[in-house]
């Protein structure tokens, strides 16, 4: 079908829909006001009736308290009056407790009459029951001895729907007496009309709670109900009449035509038959009245047929047939009119015409065979007139109109005419116009009694002329003359208003007039519509200066210091040149220079140091001082340069210590800071000429130079002096000054030994001059001499390490530089103990550093003594003794060194010792025994070199561990590979064996280090290992003695308690379980699938062992094997054996799998206490899904693919069962998610996944879905019984509350997931044409399901289905598929939900119970 | 529980469990360790997941047609002159291709050629029609039927939709879209000569049979096959000594195993005996000869 055929067809359907649903809800709005007043004025009488009370009680009141005037109260009795009247002139409500037909009819409840207009109250029935207020039950006394009405006689049936007049309401419970107030009345209730109608709207709604889960629960069982008793009836006649009418409309082989007349006519009957005989029943009456209404319908359809149909055209073409036909058929319509009105049922008549309709625009072949609805239309609108339906009417308006459209698209096409001439236009437009004028005529003439039928009125009037419009723009053939029509129409519309018939309805006459008048304007527009005289110069000077102290005159003393500048200037920039150049040429002293510069230094410092001085006050004014300053320091550089120039070679270096020693004084004298600055730089200069010359470095080393030996202890002594002459003041920078020149000193006599004194006697030179600065730094008490012993101290450590390199000379195979070295060590501890120092924390330092010195100088002296493997013992034992001097002399210190020499032992023998492989003694090498010698020592050491307390821990852990660490590295080299492990783990265990007796504290720790180290080695060498032992796999035996060992140390290594309490020991049991896991996986890889299930065993043992035992950690070691077995299957197990087989390797390795899995979980109750710390962490809980999950798995690779989804519904089966007979919730969740898991296999893999060309036989198209879901409705048996048994969703946090409530209602889940399959099986698998008919059985029998066992929502599901049908077969079926299915699937469908609505009203007191 | 009867119970269990360790030990021929039980589970699921998806978006045959000429635009590359002989087999292909195709549910324009490589022991097809067979498959080949059988199996991948739903598949992923010309070059081609899911190479293996019985040719050519490619496998698969080298396999196998889950040749060959039963197809064991008819004339192809 094109998609705007399509289109249309919907559009069609919403258009056919959209009046009804205004219709029913203008139907609702219309019956809740009618509520919402009675309730109103039922709230006013009951208020008024309050009133009354409260007067009444206040009068009461009055005359108790003064009973002796009742004469002032009787006059003021006038509101009672009423109540006196009333209960005098109210019939006593007791009456109606003789009327037991109330109270035996309950099944009257559900009495399907809602198609009674409160029009026909008026005319009550001898049976109906006055309709009296319910109110009054509420108040009704306890001492009634009425019985209580029975329970589902309660207020939900007193509904609305039959109107109650005022006359009648009026006299009841206003002025009743409390007393008398029958509470039976509800029972006199006319029976509801409808269940399903809604219910009577509260005055307090909105002050109303929210709704219950109850009150929800009653809304859904309304709906049921309305579906079972209203629409289901409704819906499967109507479709069982159109299933008749396209088999008589449609060819068909085996049947001709006679046939099918005689089938329709047959089947008309049967249903008028059975109609009439269950309208007799009023359980069955609204199901009875429907088929009336289709037989007629049907009856209509047959007559109309034999003539106007051709596949059942028994009457021959010609007039008189025509004639013939026409009358039967106004005949059939006459009779369908008189008789459907006995029922005075608007539905029932209503269903007739419609179904008249329906059948004939099914059928019509020409423009004549819409004569039919010609014929609808009068006889439609005379019971409209007559009985005042005017709802019908706009049915029949409706199905008039769109009939005829209908017809024209059958011959025109979506497009319509278009302005294309077609042969019927004229008749078309005459039937139109026929309608029209048919409805219209209605409208005038009808006679209106309430608002509601005037607003149904107009809404036909209005649908009636724009429908004719609509129809008439499909089939216009002139378009241009359009606007003529509305000219027309509007002018006819227009004038009908006019007349005095319509002006008796002031609404009437109001719509047709705007819309005549409406046409007719628009006709108009429509017609006619886009980013060197230097010493002149210096005499110059110096008149001036002098003529400016004597004039006192400023400016001449200026002048004559700026001209000082001048001097100088010309001194350095062409003078000093000169010189420079001549010294550059030769050594020769410059006389001359060595004049000028000698006068100009002699000139400026008189002038800076006399003359300043004596004339203070006249030079110390303006830039005067400074000046002088600047003469001072060029009197520094003109003495300088005059002994460079006067002086040569070695020489000058003397002359500018004398000029620092002579400013040195001066500046003492002076305190001048001119001076120390000028002095220190001369002195700089002369240490600068001292090294650059007087050191005569290129000289061969260790030789003798006289010049040297001269002038180096001058130069020494004059820097000695110049220190003590240095300092002005004792402050910081002062005292720098003086230690620089001091350690001058010190370096020119340091430096003379060093370039004078012999190699190996240098450490003995440079240490006794140490001693001796130390010594007197301790007599002069100037303790900087003592960081020049330091200096002095580290060159003699320098030259003892560096001397003779190649240890050329020896003293029999010793080292004589070994022998140099020793007066270093003597010399530093000497240092050590008398350092001239006073400062007490310089001492200490120095006395570690000294200390230290002389243990490494000691050290040294012991490697270069000793033969190579044996240094490694001499440290050790140098290390021991350091030790035990400690305490001796209570230094600790020593205990350092004797910690840092046995380091350096250890360091010697893992560097050394270990590649020692001659052998020392017997079988013993001299590796084991040197490396055993040093482990003692350090294991020694461990426990007495500790210096304090507070780091014997550290001392014990650090020896200790260093020790062991020796000796397991010791075994690495002595054992073989395979028994290294081993050997380390014994190791370990005769450690802990010890720890336990002496409680050494790291020795556990070694244990632990060994363990872990053993491990390491057994994971990553012994696995490997291939090697054999007397035939026995040697991987097997070492990983075997490992594990015993790591299970031994799990119980003997000592451990903190807490440790203990965290199961920390238990590191080794894990250990030894990987090993033990490991091992059958090495084992055992001949063949991979047996790894599993060894591993299931070995789990199964370990659980075995730590339940009997009650140890936590083998148990949580089990449920590790456990798991990984469980995984080990989807790598080896799940795959294996030969296609085919059955009995393979898969199932004789999973399947104990399977029982070990749900054994361990089965020993893991929740009484049992022991287990307590498992199901917390959820083990019983996973090994339960792991059993689960591994038949699963077996199973989903055991069958074929397209099996697997009913061997999972065989384990839901078995899981509810299991739930049920074991008591288990566990099975139930496991069950329902399977059930889910199911749902989604079969969807996806089952259906979706199938061929597109489907399977070549039933088994695949079905049976293997059918079965998976036989089973899961099979398991409906448990589900049943484990309802409500585990969860409560009220208990719950409300995020898992919805998978309490699904575990609570486990049957829904079980039901629904293979409904779901199946119901998609049969769209998917089933022959197009054949998935409704499918679908109704199915709902059928999901139905029956339901009734059995007593479930509201399958019986919904049921219904839901059929309409799912019901909607197909409109949607889709109707239009889609071919003839012959289309015919049988309605009729189908139609006779399917007929049943159903049948088996619901036989059975409905049932259902109600349990809704 | 009693004790005693947990205990009965566990030596039950265990010694159940030992004897089916026993009973693997004992098995004379190695199963080798794969991740092929997840991979299939996992090719299973996607495939099953995709599936709803799939129907619901459908490439009609126009379109699929047209994807398939814009692949075969690639493979249609020439490297050199093709000799007579090649253009004999690709003409034999054809014929024999072109008997198997009429039988097929989908009438689409099935082509047939021949990639002239020895070393490319495969056959593949294209959305649309196009079916490809390596040059190195034809050298095993021995009789007609196997060729049938083979071009019939590739010629159901296109029928049943296989071929398809992977370009929907593919388009989805890499977000290509189809209505683009020359889109789908961004998909190497080794893409289509990869194996498809577990279920499809079935239902392509179990309907192709259909195809070349219906089309006049043995079963047994399928039989053929499988039996060459089982001998083949066996030959190259390597059964790991060690865990590590099961680890190192699984690994390897994991990156590769997951876009080839071919099922096992083993299986294959079992379900094609199963359905000669089934079918009674028992008695069709005679084969036609492979035999290529060419002759050259002044360097050209004749015949």
């Amino acid at each position: 079908m094109p998609l705007a055929e399509l289109i249309f067809v919907l559009f069609a359907l919403l258009a056919l829909a959209t009046p009804f649903i205004t219709l029913v809800l203008l139907g609702k709005y219309k019956k809740l006001r009618e509520n919402l007043d009675q309730l109103r004025e039922e709230n006013s009488r009951q208020h008024v009736s309050f009133q009354r009370e409260v007067a009444d009680l206040q009068r009461q009141l009055l005359a108790a308290v003064r009973p002796a005037a009742p004469a002032v109260g009787q006059p003021r009795q006038p509101p009672a009056a009423p109540a006196t009247s009333a209960r005098s002139e109210t019939p006593v409500p007791a009456a109606h407790v003789d009327l037991p037909a109330p109270l035996t009819l309950p099944a009257s409840m559900v009495l399907p009459m809602p198609e009674k207009k409160p029009e026909a109250q008026p005319l009550p029935k001898p049976q109906e029951p006055a309709p009296v207020a319910p109110a009054p039950v509420s108040i009704a006394p306890r001492s009634t001895p009425l019985p209580a009405p029975p329970a589902p006689i309660e207020p939900k049936p007193v509904l609305p729907a039959v109107a109650k007049t005022s006359a009648e309401v009026k006299p009841s419970a206003p002025v009743a007496p409390l007393q008398i107030t029958p509470p039976f009345v509800p029972m006199s209730q006319p029976p509801a009309p409808r269940v399903s109608a809604p219910p009577p709207i509260s005055a307090y709604r909105a002050l109303a709670p929210k709704p219950t889960f109850q009150q929800h629960m009653k809304t859904v069982s309304a709906i049921e109900e309305a579906l079972g008793t209203n629409w289901l009836p409704k819906i499967g006649i109507i479709m069982t009449v159109i299933g008749f009418a396209l088999l008589g409309i449609y060819e068909l082989g085996a049947l001709g035509a006679l046939g099918k007349v005689g089938i329709s006519y047959f089947a008309s009957a049967f249903l008028l038959g059975g109609g009439i005989f269950l309208e007799k029943n009023e359980r069955y009456r609204l199901l009875g009245r429907t088929s009336i209404g289709g037989g007629w319908a049907l009856l209509f359809f047959s007559t109309f047929g034999i003539y106007h149909v051709e596949a059942m055209r028994v009457l021959p073409v010609n007039a008189g047939s025509l004639t013939l036909d026409c009358g039967l058929m106004l005949v059939v319509a006459v009779a369908m009119a008189l008789h459907t009105l006995r029922y005075r049922s608007q539905f029932v008549t209503g269903l007739a015409f419609l179904l008249g309709y329906t059948t004939v625009a099914l059928s019509q072949d020409t423009v004549y065979s819409l004569s039919a609805g010609v014929f609808l239309a009068i006889g439609l609108v005379s019971i409209v007139l007559k009985m005042g339906w005017f709802e019908l009417e706009v049915f029949g308006i409706l199905s008039s109109y769109l009939n005829h459209l209908y017809w024209l698209y059958r011959i025109l096409g979506i497009d319509g005419a278009h302005g294309r001439h077609f042969q019927e236009y004229r008749a078309s437009l005459v039937l139109l116009f026929i309608y029209w004028l048919t409805f219209r005529i209605s409208y005038i003439a009808r006679k209106i009694k309430t608002d509601f039928e005037e607003h149904i009125s107009t809404l036909a009037a209005l649908l009636n002329v724009l429908l004719l419009l609509g129809v008439m723009k499909f089939q216009s053939v002139q378009p241009e003359l359009a606007y003529l029509a509305l000219l027309v129409v509007g002018a006819f519309e227009f004038s009908l208003a006019q007349l005095p018939i319509t002006k008796r309805r002031r609404q009437a006459f109001v719509v047709l007039s705007v819309v005549g008048a409406a046409l007719m304007l628009a006709a108009v527009p429509f017609h006619y519509s886009g980013n060197n005289v230097a010493i002149l110069w210096l005499v110059g000077a110096e008149a001036f200066l002098a003529a400016g102290i004597i004039a006192k005159e400023v400016v001449f003393r200026h002048l004559g210091l700026l001209t000082g500048l001048l001097v100088g200037l010309h001194l350095l920039g062409i003078d000093f040149r000169h010189l420079l150049n001549l010294r550059l040429a030769n050594e020769d002293p410059a006389l001359a220079a060595g004049v000028l510069f000698s006068l100009c230094a002699v000139v400026f410092y008189i002038n800076s140091l006399g003359v300043g001085s004596r004339w203070k006050d006249l030079l110390d004014g303006s830039s005067g001082r400074p000046l002088l300053t600047i003469h001072s320091y060029l009197g520094a550089f003109a003495a300088a340069s005059a002994a460079w120039a006067l002086f040569s070679h070695d020489w000058t270096a003397l002359a500018f210590g004398a000029i620092m020693l002579i400013l040195a004084a001066l500046g003492r004298v002076l305190e001048s800071p001119n001076l120390q600055v000028q002095y220190v730089l001369l002195g700089l200069l002369t240490f600068y000429r001292a090294m650059v010359v007087n050191l005569h470095l290129e000289s061969p080393e260790h030789t003798h130079v006289r010049l040297r030996l001269l002038t180096f202890p001058i130069l020494g002594a004059a820097f000695y002096l110049t220190a003590r002459l240095a300092a002005l003041r004792d402050e910081p920078g002062q005292r720098t000054i003086r230690g620089l020149f001091a350690a001058a000193g010190s370096g020119f006599f340091a430096l003379l030994i060093w370039f004078e004194a012999p190699e190996l006697w240098q450490p003995l030179a440079f240490m006794v001059f140490a001693v001796a600065l130390s010594e007197a730094a301790r007599a002069l008490r100037y303790h900087a001499l003592a960081w020049h012993a330091h200096l002095l101290t580290g060159l003699a450590v320098f030259t003892a390490l560096t001397a003779d390199p190649g240890a050329i000379r020896v003293w029999h195979t010793i080292p004589v530089r070994s022998f140099s070295a020793l007066p270093v060590v003597v010399g530093g501890y000497w240092l050590a103990k008398r350092l001239g120092t006073s400062e007490e924390r310089h001492l200490k330092l120095a006395r570690v550093a000294y200390t230290w010195a002389g243990t490494g100088i000691m050290v040294w002296v012991l490697h270069e003594a000793l033969r190579a493997p044996w240094i490694a013992v001499g440290w050790i034992v140098f290390a021991v003794v350091l030790a035990l001097s400690t305490r001796w002399i209570r230094y600790q210190q020593l205990a350092w060194q004797a910690n840092v020499v046995g380091l350096c032992a250890l360091v010697r023998a893992f560097f050394y010792n270990y590649e020692l492989e001659q052998k020392f003694w017997g079988p013993i090498s001299l590796r084991i025994f040197t490396i055993s010698l040093v482990a003692a020592g350090l294991y020694f050491l461990s426990q007495k070199a500790a210096p304090k307390e507070r780091y014997a821990r550290v001392i014990a852990f650090l020896h200790s561990f260093a020790a062991t660490g020796l000796l397991a590295l010791l075994a690495w080299y002595e054992a073989p590979n395979g028994w290294l492990a081993p050997l380390w783990a014994a190791f370990a265990l005769v450690l802990a064996i010890v720890d336990q007796r002496f409680e050494l504290e790291e020795l556990p720790w070694q244990s632990h280090a060994l363990a872990g180290l053993t491990l390491l080695r057994s994971i990553s060498v012994n696995l490997y290992v291939t090697a054999t032992w007397h035939g026995i796999s040697v991987r097997l035996l070492s990983l075997a003695i490992v594990a015993v060992i790591f299970y031994a140390l799990s119980r003997l290594i000592r451990m903190p308690d807490e440790w203990r309490k965290l199961d920390l020991h238990h590191v080794y049991s894990w250990a030894a379980s990987a090993i033990g896991g490991l091992l059958l996986w090495y084992e055992l890889q001949s063949q991979p699938t047996g790894i599993a299930v060894a591993w299931g065993a070995f789990g199964l043992v370990l659980f075995e062992y730590g339940l009997l035992r009650k140890i936590t950690q083998f148990r949580y070691q089990a449920y590790v094997a456990l798991i990984a077995s469980f995984t080990r299957i989807f790598f080896a197990n799940l795959t294996a054996g030969e296609p085919g087989e059955f009995w393979g390797p898969r199932m004789y390795t999973i399947l104990p799998l399977v029982l070990i899995f749900f054994f361990v979980y089965a020993q893991l109750p929740q009484k049992e206490e022991n287990t307590v710390r498992d199901r917390r962490l959820h083990f019983d809980t996973l090994l339960a899904y792991l059993g689960t999950a591994t038949i699963l798995a077996l199973f989903y690779f055991q069958f074929p693919i397209e099996w697997v989804v009913t061997s999972w519904a065989a384990v839901v089966f078995a899981l509810l069962g299991a739930a049920r007979l074991l008591d288990r919730p566990l099975f139930l969740h496991q069950g329902l998610l399977l059930t889910v898991g199911v749902l989604a296999r079969g969807m996806a893999h089952n259906l979706f996944g199938a061929g597109y060309f489907g399977e070549g036989d039933w088994q695949g198209r079905y049976f293997v879905l059918s079965s998976a879901a036989a089973i899961l409705l099979a398991s409906l048996f448990f589900a049943f019984r484990l309802r409500g048994r585990y969860s409560n969703p009220q208990n719950v946090n409300r995020w898992i509350r919805p998978l309490a409530v699904i575990a609570s209602r486990p049957e829904q889940v079980v039901f629904f997931a293979p409904i779901i399959l199946v119901t998609f099986m049969l769209a998917l698998k089933m022959r197009s044409g054949m998935v409704t008919v499918s679908w109704g059985m199915e709902g059928v029998v999901i139905f029956v399901l339901g009734l059995a066992t007593r479930e509201r929502s399958f019986r919904l599901t049921g219904i839901g289905i059929l309409l799912l049908c019901v909607a197909k077969v409109f949607a889709l079926d109707v239009w889609g598929l071919q003839t012959r299915d289309r015919y049988i699937t309605v009729i189908i469908v139609g006779v399917v939900v007929s049943f159903v609505s049948f088996l619901w009203a036989k059975y409905q007191d049932a259902i109600r119970q349990f809704l | 529980m009693k004790r005693s009867v947990v205990f009965v119970v566990f030596f039950l269990i265990l010694g159940f469990a030992v004897a089916g360790l026993y009973w693997s030990q004992r098995r004379p021929k190695s199963s080798p360790v794969s991740a092929n039980a997840i991979l299939n589970m996992a090719a299973d699921a996607q495939r099953d997941l995709s599936r709803v998806p799939m129907r619901l978006t459908r490439l009609s045959d126009e379109r699929e047609i047209r994807i398939g000429k814009e692949l075969v635009s690639r493979y249609a590359t020439p490297t050199r002159n093709r000799t007579p002989e090649e253009e004999g087999l690709e003409k034999y292909v054809t014929r024999v291709g072109g008997t198997v195709a009429l039988r097929a549910h989908r009438h689409l324009p099935y082509t047939f050629a021949v990639l002239p490589d020895h070393n490319m022991i495969n056959a593949f097809s294209l959305p649309g029609g196009p079916v490809y067979i390596g040059e190195g498959m034809l050298d095993l080949i021995t009789s007609e039927d196997e060729l049938a059988n083979i071009l019939a199996h590739e010629i159901e991948h296109i029928d049943h939709y296989h071929c398809v739903e992977r370009v929907q598949v593919e388009a989805k992923l890499k977000d290509v879209n189809l209505d683009v010309l020359g889109a789908l070059l961004q998909v190497p081609l080794d893409f289509w000569e990869a194996g498809y899911h577990k279920d499809e190479e079935f239902e392509a293996d179990r309907e192709g049979m259909y195809l070349a019985v219906q089309s006049g040719y043995s079963p047994y050519g399928a039989v053929d096959s499988f039996e060459r490619f089982a001998k083949l496998r066996d030959e190259y698969v390597i059964h790991a000594q060690s865990p590590d080298q099961e680890l190192s396999e699984l690994a390897i196998q994991s990156l590769n195993g997951y876009f080839r889950s071919h099922p096992l040749p083993s299986e294959r060959l079992a379900e094609a005996n199963r359905l000669i039963a089934q079918e009674h197809w028992e008695t069709r064991k005679e084969r036609k000869p492979f035999r290529v008819e060419y002759e050259v004339h002044n360097g050209e192809y004749v015949k």
